[in-house]
């Protein structure tokens, strides 16, 4: 008896998916050509006919295999939520870290850009921010954005690959600095919140603004839809 | 490839998208029987060969228009079905109303439908 599987793996050869995937192709292709034996079977054709007709639909098995290929691994590289959110948002990260490197290595000073001293608070809190690298970020921002958009990513996509700066910074306060200040009982954070908040508004607010303002362009604009 | 190699491959292939997933969207069916479906609710206009379906429809899993799922047919044989996700049904609605304009702009321009 004609084993399809063993007819579609021959003729369709090693094509450079992962082994898994490539039974299932397999598999599934030979259960197509089976069908198209049965119905040609079922309309009277003899046995070498209805072979001869199933065969006839793929004239050129290797570029079938290649056409295949093509989609199955980039696939197996990248998927979309890849593209579209995780690679942009890890330029956008990379980029504002490797400017705050950068004005660092150049030993540009932050500036302080608002002081508070409240009655309720009167020992006063410094907002200090890298200016330069500040006004850099709207460029980051749309780095990030565009990347997103590029690659067919819905506003929320760019929306976030856009402000993942911030989003991470803002994980950094929230969580990873109040709980290493609880596990080496440094309570400098607990006993002053004023100081907290205020350095969240300038590694996490303005920078956000910043790197929204750069990405707006990008997230207002139509979806690029895939060709 | 020419430019009207270029678009009629285009419109070839944004057609055979727009049949799949419109097919799918009323019930879940496996690679050989969304061939015949098209090919008889078109009365043969369109059509696919194994060649020309497969890569098709493995590009519309990978975009996450479509999902396919091995289960047994009627004769008891696995069979890989496919049926459209969330996404597909979202990309559905805007691809009509594209391929509905593009009718219409044609026959504005060429009196498609008085030939």
């Amino acid at each position: 008896m004609l084993s399809w599987e063993i007819l579609v793996r021959e003729r369709i050869g090693e094509f450079g998916v992962p082994p898994g995937q490539r039974e299932e192709i397999v598999a599934e292709l030979a259960a197509h050509m089976e069908d198209l034996y049965e119905e040609g079977r079922e309309r009277g054709l003899a046995e070498s006919e209805a072979v001869a007709q199933a065969l006839e639909q793929v004239m050129d098995w290797q570029s079938l295999a290649r056409r295949i290929r093509r989609v199955k691994r980039d696939e197996g590289v990248v998927n979309a939520r890849t593209r579209q959110l995780w690679l942009p948002s890890l330029v956008s990260l990379t980029l504002a870290n490797a400017l705050l490197m950068v004005m660092a290595k150049l030993s540009l000073e932050p500036r302080m850009i608002v002081s508070y001293s409240m009655s309720w608070y009167p020992g006063g809190a410094l907002m200090l921010a890298y200016l330069q690298w500040l006004a850099a970020q709207p460029l980051t921002g749309a780095a990030g954005a565009y990347l997103s958009y590029r690659a067919g990513g819905d506003r929320l996509a760019r929306l976030l690959a856009g402000l993942f700066p911030s989003i991470v910074m803002l994980g950094l306060w929230c969580v990873l600095i109040p709980v290493s200040e609880i596990v080496t009982r440094h309570a400098f954070v607990m006993r002053h919140p004023v100081y907290f908040a205020v350095g969240a508004m300038g590694w996490v607010l303005c920078p956000g603004m910043a790197l929204l303002f750069g990405a707006m362009p990008f997230v207002a604009a139509p979806k690029i839809q895939e060709s | 490839m020419s430019v009207a190699q270029r678009i009629r491959s285009k419109i070839a292939r944004g057609s055979a998208e727009l049949a799949i997933l419109a097919l799918l969207a009323d019930q879940s069916l496996y690679g050989f029987e969304i061939a015949r479906s098209i090919e008889e609710k078109t009365e043969g206009a369109l059509r696919f060969n194994l060649a020309s379906l497969y890569p098709m429809l493995y590009a519309l899993e990978k975009r996450g228009w479509i999902k396919g799922r091995w289960q047994a047919n009627r004769a008891g044989r696995d069979r890989r079905y496919y049926s459209l996700t969330p996404a597909g049904k979202k990309r559905l609605a805007p691809l009509r109303r594209e391929w509905h304009g593009f009718f219409r702009a044609l026959d504005r321009l060429a009196g498609v439908t008085n030939a």
